[in-house]
C-alpha cells in the first residue's frame, strides 16, 4: 500500500501491530528506522494519526526518537499500539472511548448512547429475558430438542442427561475456546472467578466431566444425599478432577460464602436444594473437612473427589452474589452457554446478577473483538447490539444488519 | 504432574509475551533480552477504560528470583500510581490483592499484571484520584529488595 511496504529489503522485519479494539496490522519495516517512522506508517494503515499513537513493546513504551532497533524486537513479534489521550479534535472518531479524558462523573457526559436493556437485569427482568431470549436464539444448539421447555423441572435434567444429544452437544460446546469466552465474559461472576476459569473450563476433565453422564447422574445423587448443598457442590467436584489441581476455590477471594444460598439459579443439579432450608447453613462447614482428603489423592475416588470440590467450591467463590455457588452453577453454564433458549425465565432472568460495574468494552471485549475481526468498526453500535443481545455476537450482528438497532 | 523447571518457565512467558498474545492492556518483556538468567523484566499495563487510569500506561519493573515461579516475583511500579495494593515506593502487596494473594505456581506474570489492572478497575480503586502522569516513584534496586525479602 505504501512505498515503505514495497520497497522493503531483506533487512526488514516483520511485525504485527495491535490496536484498540483488537485492530490488528501486519508491517514490514527496517529495524534502522525510528519509531516515529513506524508510526507514520501505522498512521497511514489505521485511522490512529501519528501524535496518538502509543506503542508498547515487552512491556515498553517505545520512545519516537529511538530506532526500532534499540528495542530487539525480532521477526513475528507483536506491538501494542494504545490510543492516547486524545488532543483536540478527536471527536471524530466515533469510538466510545470517551474524549473527555476526565472520568469523574456519572452524571453528565453520557458516554454511551443509551444503555439498552442489556444492563438493567435488575430493574426490568422480564424485558430482559426477553432480550436475551431472543438474542441466544440464533445460537441455541439445542433448538427442537425435547424436554427443554422447562429446565426448573429436576426430571427433565435427569432426562436430559440421558440424551446423548444433549451431551454431544455440550461437551462440543465446550470444546469451542470463543464459546467458553463468550460463557465467561457474558457472566459476570464466572469473569471475576479470576484466571483459573477458562483454564478449568477448557480443560479436557471438565468437559469429560460434563459429557459423562455417569458423573452428572453421581453428582445428582450426592446433591440430594448431601441435602441439596446447592448446585455448586456438584460443580466443585469438577475441581477434585481437575488435572491443573485448580479447585475453584483456590481462585476465589476470601470466599464470604456465607451469603445465604437463595440460590436465584434454579438449581438443575440439586433437586432437592431448595426444599431443605436448613442447607443454608451447612455449605461450607459441612462438606470442608472432607477437602483435605482431595489435595491428597486426587481422583481414585470419584466419591471423595466430589466430597472435597464441593468443600472447595464453597469456601472459595462465594463473594460473586446471591448465589454463592454462582461462579460454577450449572445453571449459569447452561444459561449463558445457549440452553438459554428453552430456559427462558428459569436460568437467566431470574437471577439478578451482580450488577457488573465494568466498562461494556471490557465486559464485551471478546465479542467487540469479533465484530471487528468483520469490519464492524463503530464500537458505540457494537457495544449497544451486545448489550442487547446480552454479548451474543451472532445476534448482535443481526441486529446490527437488521437495522433494528437504531430506532 | 512434572514441574516446569523455572527458566523453561519463563522462556515460555517470554515468548508469549513478545509475541504478544495478550490482549494489549498488558506487556511484559525482559529488561535486557541478552539477561540469560531472566531476572529482570519490564511490564506495562494500561490503564482500564472509564476509570482514573484511562488512556494511561503505567510501567512496571518486575523481578523473577531465583524460586519463580514457586514464588511470586517482585513487583514494582514505575509510574506513580495510587492503588492500595502499593506501597509508598511502588512495591506491589501481593496480599492486598486477594486473587493472587495466596501464590500458585501456575500463576504468570501476565496473570500478576491482568490482576493488577483489575484491582485498578474494581469499584473501589476505580475512582481514585492519581498523582498527575508522567510522575515515577523513586527508583529502586529490585535485586537487592528480592534478596532481603528471601533472607
Amino acid at each position: 500500500m505504501t512505498a515503505d511496504e514495497s520497497a522493503s529489503s531483506g533487512s526488514d522485519i516483520n511485525i504485527t501491530v495491535k490496536g484498540p479494539s483488537e485492530l490488528k496490522l501486519a508491517l514490514s519495516i527496517s529495524p534502522e528506522k525510528s519509531v516515529a517512522e513506524l508510526k507514520e506508517l501505522i498512521a497511514s494503515k489505521s485511522d490512529v494519526e501519528k501524535d496518538r499513537q502509543r506503542l508498547i513493546y515487552s512491556g515498553k513504551v517505545l520512545k519516537d526518537e529511538d530506532p526500532i532497533s534499540n528495542y530487539k524486537i525480532q521477526n513475528g513479534h507483536t506491538i501494542h499500539m494504545v490510543k492516547g489521550a486524545s488532543r483536540g479534535a478527536a471527536a471524530a472518531s466515533s469510538t466510545a472511548t470517551n474524549t473527555g479524558g476526565s472520568s469523574s462523573t456519572s452524571a453528565g457526559i453520557p458516554r454511551l448512547p443509551q444503555m439498552g436493556t442489556g444492563l438493567n437485569v435488575g430493574s426490568n427482568p422480564i424485558d430482559n429475558v426477553e432480550n436475551i431470549h431472543h438474542g441466544l436464539a440464533g445460537f441455541n444448539p439445542f433448538a427442537g430438542m425435547q424436554g427443554m421447555d422447562n429446565l426448573n423441572d429436576p426430571n427433565a435434567m435427569a432426562n436430559m442427561m440421558q440424551n446423548p444429544e444433549f451431551l454431544r452437544s455440550m461437551s462440543d460446546l465446550m470444546s469451542r475456546p470463543e464459546v467458553v469466552d463468550q460463557i465467561i465474559s457474558s457472566n459476570p461472576q464466572l469473569a471475576a472467578m479470576g484466571p483459573q476459569v477458562r483454564q478449568m473450563m477448557s480443560s479436557p476433565f471438565f468437559r469429560q466431566m460434563i459429557s459423562n453422564p455417569e458423573s452428572l447422574r453421581m453428582m445428582m445423587q450426592m446433591q440430594s444425599a448431601m441435602g441439596g448443598q446447592g448446585g455448586m457442590g456438584g460443580m466443585g467436584g469438577m475441581g477434585g478432577l481437575n488435572p491443573f489441581g485448580a479447585a475453584p476455590g483456590a481462585a476465589g477471594d476470601a470466599g464470604t460464602a456465607g451469603s445465604p444460598p437463595t440460590d436465584p439459579f434454579p438449581n438443575l443439579f440439586a433437586p432437592n436444594a431448595g426444599a431443605t432450608p436448613s442447607a443454608g447453613t451447612a455449605p461450607g462447614a459441612g462438606a470442608t473437612p472432607a477437602s483435605p482428603p482431595n489435595t491428597a489423592q486426587p481422583p481414585p475416588n470419584p466419591f471423595a473427589a466430589l466430597f472435597g470440590g464441593a468443600g472447595a467450591g464453597a469456601g472459595g467463590p462465594g463473594g460473586a452474589g446471591a448465589n454463592p455457588f454462582g461462579g460454577f452453577d450449572p445453571a449459569t453454564l447452561f444459561g449463558a452457554g445457549g440452553l438459554g433458549g428453552g430456559l427462558g425465565g428459569g436460568g437467566w432472568g431470574a437471577p439478578p446478577p451482580p450488577a457488573d460495574s465494568r466498562p461494556p468494552e471490557e465486559i464485551y471485549a471478546t465479542q467487540l473483538g469479533q465484530l471487528n475481526g468483520m469490519g464492524l468498526w463503530d464500537a458505540a453500535k457494537n457495544i449497544r447490539a451486545l448489550r442487547r443481545t446480552g454479548g451474543n455476537v451472532e445476534a448482535a450482528i443481526e441486529l446490527i444488519f437488521s437495522g433494528q438497532l437504531d430506532q | 504432574m512434572a514441574k516446569v523447571p523455572r527458566s523453561f518457565r519463563l522462556l515460555s512467558e517470554l515468548e508469549h509475551g513478545e509475541k504478544g498474545i495478550g490482549d494489549g492492556s498488558c506487556s511484559y518483556g525482559l529488561k535486557d533480552s541478552d539477561d540469560i538468567a531472566m531476572y529482570e523484566w519490564n511490564g506495562t499495563i494500561l490503564g482500564p477504560p472509564h476509570s482514573a487510569y484511562e488512556n494511561r500506561i503505567f510501567s512496571l519493573s518486575i523481578y523473577c528470583g531465583d524460586n519463580y515461579p514457586d514464588a511470586p516475583p517482585l513487583v514494582k511500579f514505575e509510574s506513580k500510581i495510587n492503588l492500595p495494593c502499593v506501597d509508598q515506593r511502588g512495591l506491589v502487596d501481593f496480599s492486598r490483592i486477594p486473587s493472587i494473594s495466596a501464590w500458585r505456581r501456575d500463576f504468570t506474570l501476565e496473570t500478576v499484571l491482568v490482576e493488577l489492572r483489575r484491582d485498578m478497575a474494581s469499584p473501589a480503586n476505580r475512582k481514585t484520584a492519581q498523582p498527575p502522569e508522567g510522575t515515577d516513584f523513586p527508583p529502586s534496586d529490585l535485586q537487592t529488595l528480592a534478596k532481603q525479602r528471601k533472607a
